[in-house]
């Protein structure tokens, strides 16, 4: 498995996939931005700031995002037509998907530290004020981790739709979807509690000083729990039958007649 | 050019769309009805059945229609577009003789026979839906308006169908744009009172939502009158010509670009 993992990330050196990740961590903090131009009373701090990136990335962008590039990363073997040599090697596809989804955690770690440091640099750029070195560390933190749990929400929809090559569009379409939901789970204590994109905010402790969120750790840590064991059931339910892409005819030289 | 439609969707047959887009449509429609019957405050909100039944279906078409429709939209797009250039068809076609102009026209109205298809398809099951758990009231006004906004919204995203035309690239690149465009035009709607209404009026969402609202107050029970009330003084509201016109003009504006970086991929 580890050297899976390790060829994968030597793949992902070929790919423009890290640096459509950092341009989309840059439009999640700038339409973070651009919200706090709205006149709806809400002071801006550093902390504000931070809080609201995470809920955007939650609402709005990272789990559409990672099921893209994961759903890219995965299918990109049947495109190039790679696959079909990796399953001789023998790699069984299970293997090969298991070592990609690890790289997929590795990404949404990745994908958060950048998002924070885009966070700081842009709270100086519009001078939030309540910059400090703790709340910078507390925000490192829990973007990333969201990023890790909010990846572990949305995995069974990645491995679900990465078997077609372009059935990866129409789970991000449902993770688009799926991610938006985490709006209207707010309203319920419960739903808020169980729906496993907004159980990733209670992991972390999102806003808990504010009384009226009253976070169920076990229970959110049930939900993504569960999650998880249904990736891993996924996982093992896969097997080598993929669509592999279809061998276009090989042009034939044609032979010259010889003599007249 | 309905045979050239009739191909555009044999060949989408193939990635069994149809079925996932009307998949799609029940999206918003079920967690929706759920929430108007399971949350207190919407009771409150919303007093009677019918009321609930018309706040839950302008719900689907503010998250379902117009916030979710432009990103499927633009994924369809990016697989249209994409599909003569990955299977190498392009020279196929031309000899039929098929032109570039026909090719985009046809793929365009495949887009709009979607998007009429998937809002259609919303509203239909939240009417079979309030039909079991609500009061169903004013079935036609809302079909007739789910068609209209699927027209509107198809309009209104073709601009990034340029986009999505002109970087060529990959999928990866095109979906994201979609995601940003959807995403862009739900946060401007949220601030549709801050920003100048040059740019409220650009962004099809926003100018949808405004005119939509304005002219279902006489048709359907209204949950945010007061915020209607507030566009109202604040000059927001636009008129059907101006709204037309603007789509419109975006419309064909963006179906003679998408012909010109058409034609520019073939000569490649």
């Amino acid at each position: 498995m580890r050297s899976i993992i390790k060829t994968e990330l030597y793949k992902m050196k070929h790919y423009s996939i890290p640096f459509i990740g950092v341009a989309l961590m840059l439009l999640s903090v700038l339409l973070t931005i651009f919200t706090s131009m709205a006149n709806d009373g809400s002071v801006w701090d550093f902390t504000y700031f931070t809080e609201q990136v995470i809920k955007n990335n939650m609402t709005t962008f990272f789990p559409a995002c990672i099921t893209l590039i994961m759903g890219y990363l995965i299918t990109r073997e049947q495109r190039d037509d790679t696959l079909k040599s990796i399953l001789t090697v023998p790699v069984s596809f299970r293997k090969l998907l298991t070592g990609k989804l690890i790289v997929g955690s590795i990404l949404s770690l990745t994908f958060g530290i950048v998002c924070t440091v885009f966070t700081i640099i842009f709270n100086f750029i519009a001078g939030f004020p309540g910059f400090t070195l703790q709340l910078a560390l507390r925000g490192l933190i829990q973007t990333t981790i969201v990023n890790l749990l909010l990846y572990i929400a949305v995995m069974p929809i990645i491995i679900v739709t990465s078997k077609a090559q372009s059935g990866f569009l129409v789970g991000v379409i449902f993770a688009f979807a799926y991610g938006y939901g985490g709006m209207f789970a707010a309203g319920s204590e419960f739903l808020y509690n169980m729906y496993p994109i907004t159980a990733a905010l209670g992991i972390v402790r999102y806003r808990a000083y504010d009384p009226s969120v009253r976070w169920n750790t076990p229970l959110c840590i049930f939900s993504l729990g569960l999650t998880l064991l249904l990736s891993v059931i996924l996982i093992l339910a896969t097997d080598n039958k993929m669509e592999l892409k279809r061998s276009a005819k090989k042009h034939v030289k044609a032979v010259p007649k010889k003599g007249w | 050019m309905l045979k050239i439609i009739h191909c555009e969707f044999a060949k989408l047959k193939r990635k069994h769309f149809v079925f996932l887009v009307i998949l799609a449509a029940l999206l918003f429609p079920i967690p929706m009805t759920a929430m108007f019957l399971l949350l207190p405050r919407l009771h409150d909100k919303y007093p009677t059945a019918a009321m609930q039944f018309d706040g839950m279906w302008q719900s689907v078409l503010g998250f379902g229609i117009q916030m979710l429709l432009p990103c499927i939209l633009g994924v369809l797009a990016a697989i249209l577009f994409f599909m003569e250039r990955d299977n190498n068809t392009f020279k196929n076609l031309r000899a039929i003789p098929v032109t570039s102009k026909q090719m985009v026209v046809g793929k365009i109205a495949v887009l709009f026979i979607f998007s009429i298809i998937f809002c259609l398809a919303s509203t239909i099951v939240s009417i079979l839906l309030g039909g079991v758990f609500f009061e169903v009231t004013g079935v036609f006004y809302k079909l007739w308006m789910s068609v209209l906004m699927g027209i509107m919204v198809t309009a209104g995203t073709l601009p990034l169908v340029i986009v999505i035309v002109l970087f060529n690239k990959t999928y990866i690149f095109s979906v994201l744009l979609c995601i940003f465009y959807s995403v862009l035009n739900s946060f401007a709607e949220f601030m549709m009172t801050e920003l100048p209404k040059a740019v409220v009026f650009a962004l099809p969402v926003p100018l949808i939502n405004l005119w939509s609202s304005n002219d279902m107050q006489n048709h359907v029970i209204m949950g945010d009158a007061d915020d209607l009330l507030m566009f109202k003084s604040l000059d927001l509201i636009p008129s059907t010509k101006l709204t037309f016109t603007i789509l419109t003009v975006m419309a064909f504006t963006s179906v003679g670009i998408i012909i010109y970086l058409y034609k520019k991929w073939e000569e490649c």
